[in-house]
């Protein structure tokens, strides 16, 4: 399984040092 | 089931950092910028934070896989990376068997080789097998050069 980032802040952290683009899943619980 | 696909798996991975959100239950700060009004919906996001692509709902591996080039791609046509861009869009254009995604793809081809050369008659070339290809999609609507 995909090992998922669960905060925006940390994601963009990451992708900023990674020099990445973010894919953001957006879900709804129930 | 897209998601435990081994090739969309490696290429999430891979190419960009993943990131899961619950809109009813995360951060709303970190939410209202996004925009979401229906869930499922795959966002790219450049580094900024800036969206600049979506798509609602799931999709099989095999056309998740086209997504992530076309995502990929209008990141990079946003931050001036014109034939990296190209690259991408040509990918799923070009791709046998035909894709679904083909004739956007197409058309944002067309406009990366655009802004990367500014050329009308590179934009023309690309466009015009555009509506050659798929003469009743939008996209060759919207892709004219006259």
């Amino acid at each position: 399984m995909i090992a998922w980032h669960r905060s925006l802040p940390d994601a963009l952290d990451r992708a900023q040092r990674q020099r990445k683009p973010v894919l953001a899943f957006v879900w709804k619980d129930g | 089931m897209t998601f435990r696909d081994e090739r969309v798996r490696a290429a999430v991975e891979e190419r960009f950092v993943p990131l899961s959100l619950d809109l009813l239950r995360d951060p709303r700060e970190w939410l209202r910028p996004l925009g979401v009004i229906w869930t499922p919906t795959i966002l790219f996001l450049d580094r900024r934070g800036a969206v600049r692509y979506q798509s609602p709902d799931f999709l099989p591996p095999e056309l998740f896989l086209d997504l992530l080039d076309l995502g990929d791609g209008h990141v990079a046509l946003h931050w001036a990376r014109f034939t990296e861009a190209a690259r991408l869009f040509a990918r799923v254009a070009t791709r046998e068997p035909v894709s679904p995604w083909a004739p956007e793809a197409h058309y944002w081809w067309g406009v990366a080789v655009y802004l990367a050369t500014r050329s009308r008659d590179e934009l023309e070339r690309v466009w015009k097998s555009l509506r050659e290809r798929f003469p009743q999609s939008i996209w060759a609507a919207r892709a004219r050069t006259d």
